[in-house]
């Protein structure tokens, strides 16, 4: 209360400064000066008379019930002057104080030329959305002088935005976000803090990040499916009250929270890692999607619908409110829905998910690597969002096993008991390839994409591959920067958007090269870790079968006999294009059942056969593409032996004309 | 403490004594002087705002530099040669702060950025009304001397660094210091003067006298954050001047 008693006695402050076609008073009369007040007082009385000032609003005081407080706004000749307005303190109808910016001697027209209408149309092209009401024309004080200008909101589908246009030209005076920067506290899924980079827009705090330099902005589609696919398929636009936004002064939605946050430790990753400005390298809006689907629907979903929007997260290159792109974070699955006793987290959880997701932007805006079912650069997009994802999750979370803790296995922390759905990068098998032998040939892009990913974890970390038996020697957890670079700069700068493994592992190679000098460590680690796995550059013709060793297949092979083996074969064309003469098969049965361990069975088949069988990952024919492969899946039996072994030998004929022979590895036949 | 007594071990050390007159016959005294704070003074202030969501730390050592000021008193004999007093000192003195701060990472917890600086201009004035027992020691027609002490009420006007402002581009990870925010606060607090005066007479009233006093409080304040900051008032002063007898 004395506080207060010595502010009401402060001595009256008035100040003034020049325009050029007028004059602005900063008015600060209190009590102190009373002969100053009353002067005032009165000057108002009058101005509100002439109507030069109109009344807005009045309130009492909530802390002192004697007081009363009125707000003005000053016009001039019926036109509202932006930002001339004061506010008077009474006690008992006594004024206590008057404080306001009051202008004086403007001298300006105040017909305006252009249409509320045309104006209407200059504000929302300004603001590029939809204007909000009708433009109120307003004098608008500004540094060179006053002009008369329309005023007006647009509700942009990333913001909310004020546009002032001239009332003459329609050219834009002024414009400015109504968003402002807010950092507000949150949990995350895990029940762990974090902080939310949000904007505060009419009293509500709304998830649009603006203290970086690319925005981001996450949206809560309240899992309303069809509003979430008519927006993802452009039908509907996003409206700002699609934005995620929270009332208080915490947000209480972890999935938010937590696709917000990781979004934005992405875009930070990029920067400070790779000096990166965002997923396009020029700052392009980040947009995520979350809540695309109620939880309580997933028993009534569509199969497709819950392999795609709940468990499950995407990006679309195509999506989003401008069209370039947007990921959508699926809602996870109740716990036993999955699988006994295992419950899916909603697919922000977890850090590495978000980053691979918004790899796959950095990709479409520079690599490009096509998903092409039977192209390998599909599984080289997965394996790179892989990479960087795992990269991201290491850079902000120590590393462990426990939730909210960064390793090797992509996506871990999406379940519980985690790892249930992960890709172990450090350990695949047997549920993922860790050599390029068990490829499979136009599968599944994120199964084979574990191949480099395998890759990037030993020329990390060292270690042997369990299939080649080969050793790496790698760059240790504490120079991960330098892999994780390699791998990054092969991406956003040496790949083309077909790439293949084997030129990934050239341009990975270069890239550490170029970064780190011939003979570096990082060099050494790339090479014997692609060598490891199996990926050598494509010169001479190969060809693979698996799985070996082949369990006998329990499934119906018309015409074979019992015990028979199912087999995928694949022909891979090196630098050359191939004509393939011939290929001819090896059965051997093993000597345990009386047999010799010799020839049991051979047949010879020509190029036309081969065209008619390999169809397996693209059109049959007797030609391969170089770099390109072939593939087909065979059922092979030993007339009735129970084990043995088999090996495909191929011919083939290059742009040279020489003959070429390669082989397959000669395979185990297991018994039942 | 121990530098005030020292004070009156040197005080009596020079006092004249040979024939001296040992019995103070005045009804009292009235000192104008001036002064000089002797001793800088240093005190430390930690206050913690709330910045992005966490709690930062401010730490502010204040330096507060000697500095002139003026006093006036007034003695009245009570007994034989013990008196009773009250004196009024003021003074204005520059502080400066040296802040080390850290401020929280505006993205991530438990990720602050360390800042430091100097804020000049802090405002510290004292005024100080400290009540005296005085024993005074005539000695001879042309000196004498008082011991002097009892409670002292100390008021500190101080600026209190309660946060700071830093420059920090994007990505945030490093900060500069800017500015200081400081508020200007007012608190008294009881405390307790100790000291002694020595005069030369000019004539029957009128003299010149040159004193030291030492005095001491500390004095909480309550920063904009609920800190409290805990200010050390007082120190080592000078002082030399006017002093009528009656």
């Amino acid at each position: 209360m004395r506080h207060f008693l010595t502010a009401a006695l402060l001595f009256t402050l008035v100040s003034t400064s020049a325009l050029a076609q007028g004059r602005v008073t900063a008015l600060s009369a209190t009590s102190a000066s009373p002969t100053d007040l009353r002067a005032w007082d009165q000057e108002i009385d009058q101005m509100v008379r002439a109507g030069e000032l109109r009344f807005r609003e009045a309130a009492r005081d909530p802390l002192l019930g004697d007081r009363r407080h009125e707000r003005f706004d000053q016009y001039i000749r019926g036109v509202r002057i932006f930002g001339g307005d004061l506010t008077r303190q009474t006690a008992s109808d006594l004024t206590v104080s008057l404080f306001g910016m009051i202008h004086s001697g403007i001298d300006i027209d105040t017909t305006p030329r252009l249409t509320p209408e045309a104006a209407r149309t200059s504000i929302g092209g300004a603001g590029g959305g939809t204007p909000i009401g009708d433009p109120e024309l307003v004098v608008l004080p500004l540094s060179d002088g006053y002009h008369l200008a329309y005023y007006g909101r647009v509700a942009a589908p990333l913001d909310q935005v004020s546009v002032f246009v001239d009332a003459g030209s329609g050219a834009v005076l002024r414009q400015y976000s109504e968003f402002i920067s807010e950092i507000v506290a949150g949990k995350g899924i895990y029940g762990d803090d974090k902080k939310v980079s949000a904007s505060t827009s009419g009293g509500a705090r709304v998830a649009s990040d603006t203290m970086r330099p690319g925005p981001i902005t996450t949206y809560d589609m309240k899992g309303d499916f069809a509003r979430m696919t008519n927006v993802l398929n452009g039908f509907t636009p996003v409206a700002p009250s699609d934005v995620a936004s929270t009332a208080g002064v915490t947000w209480t939605d972890p999935v938010v929270v937590d696709g917000h946050v990781y979004a934005g430790w992405y875009y930070d990753y990029l920067f400070k890692r790779f000096g990166r400005s965002g997923i396009d390298n020029n700052n392009l809006r980040i947009a995520l999607f979350t809540h695309p689907v109620k939880l309580a629907d997933i028993n009534t979903a569509p199969a497709n619908v819950v392999g795609l929007y709940y468990i499950n997260a995407f990006f679309c290159s195509t999506c989003g409110p401008n069209g370039r792109g947007a990921i959508v974070l699926g809602e996870g699955a109740p716990k036993n829905y999955f699988g006994p006793g295992i419950e899916v987290k909603p697919f922000a959880a977890a850090l590495d998910v978000v980053a691979h997701e918004l790899t796959h932007a950095v990709t479409a805006s520079s690599a490009r690597l096509n998903g092409f079912p039977f192209s390998e650069a599909g599984a080289l997009n997965e394996a790179f969002s892989d990479v960087i994802g795992v990269g991201a999750a290491f850079y902000y979370e120590p590393p462990g096993n426990a939730a909210l803790q960064a390793s090797y296995v992509q996506g871990r922390d999406l379940t519980v008991p985690p790892a249930v759905i992960g890709r172990n990068l450090a350990n695949p098998g047997p549920a993922n390839p860790d050599h390029y032998t068990k490829r499979i040939i136009g599968g599944d892009p994120h199964y084979n994409g574990v191949i480099l990913g395998h890759a990037f974890y030993l020329a990390i970390e060292g270690g042997t591959n369990k299939t080649s038996g080969l050793a790496v020697q790698g760059v240790g957890a504490a120079n991960r920067e330098q892999i994780e670079k390699s791998f990054f700069r092969a991406l956003t700068s040496l790949l083309p958007s077909s790439s293949t493994f084997a030129l990934v592992r050239v341009a990975t190679i270069q890239a550490a090269r170029d970064l780190y000098g011939s003979g570096s460590p990082a060099e050494r680690a790339i090479t014997q870790a692609w060598d490891a796995v199996g990926v050598q550059a494509r010169t001479d013709p190969t060809a693979t079968l698996l799985p070996d060793p082949a369990q006998p297949y329990t499934g119906v092979c018309n015409g074979m006999a019992t015990p028979h083996w199912l087999l995928y074969v694949t022909v891979s064309a090196g630098s050359s294009n191939l004509r393939v003469t011939q290929w001819k098969w090896d059965d051997h049965s093993s000597a345990e059942y009386g047999n010799s361990a010799a020839l049991r069975l051979t047949g010879t088949n020509s190029g036309a056969q081969f065209a008619a069988a390999f169809t397996g990952c693209g059109p049959g024919s007797d030609r391969l593409v170089a770099q390109s492969d072939a593939c087909a899946l065979f059922c092979a039996d030993l007339l009735g032996d129970a084990s043995g072994s088999t090996q495909i030998t191929f011919t083939a004929v290059d742009d040279a004309g020489r003959t070429l022979t390669f082989a397959t590895p000669r395979v185990t036949l297991l018994p039942r | 403490m121990r530098r005030a007594i020292l004070v009156l071990v040197i005080l009596c050390g020079i006092a004249p004594r040979a024939g001296a007159q040992t019995v103070w016959t005045d009804r009292g005294y009235v000192t104008i002087s001036g002064d000089f704070r002797v001793s800088p003074m240093s005190f430390a202030g930690v206050t913690h705002p709330v910045v992005f969501v966490e709690t930062a730390t401010v730490t502010t050592t204040y330096d507060v530099q000697p500095a002139p000021g003026v006093d006036g008193g007034v003695g009245v004999r009570v007994w034989r040669n013990l008196g009773v007093g009250a004196n009024v000192s003021w003074i204005a003195r520059s502080s400066t702060g040296s802040i080390a701060a850290q401020i929280p990472h505006p993205f991530v917890f438990n990720k602050p950025r360390a800042v430091s600086g100097e804020s000049g201009g802090l405002d510290h004035d004292e005024t100080s009304v400290h009540l005296q027992a005085i024993w005074m020691i005539p000695s001879g027609p042309r000196w004498s001397i008082a011991i002097v002490g009892g409670p002292s009420w100390i008021t500190v006007n101080q600026s209190i660094v309660s946060d700071v402002t830093v420059l920090s581009p994007y990505p945030y990870d490093t900060a500069t210091y800017s500015n200081a925010v400081s508020a200007r606060e007012s608190k008294g607090r009881l405390g307790f003067n100790v000291g002694g005066d020595l005069t030369w007479h000019l004539g029957p009233r009128a003299g010149v006298g040159f004193g030291i006093i030492y005095s001491h409080a500390t004095v909480p304040f309550s920063a904009a954050t609920g800190d409290t900051v805990t200010v050390t008032a007082g120190g080592t002063r000078v002082n030399g001047g006017l002093r009528v007898r009656f």
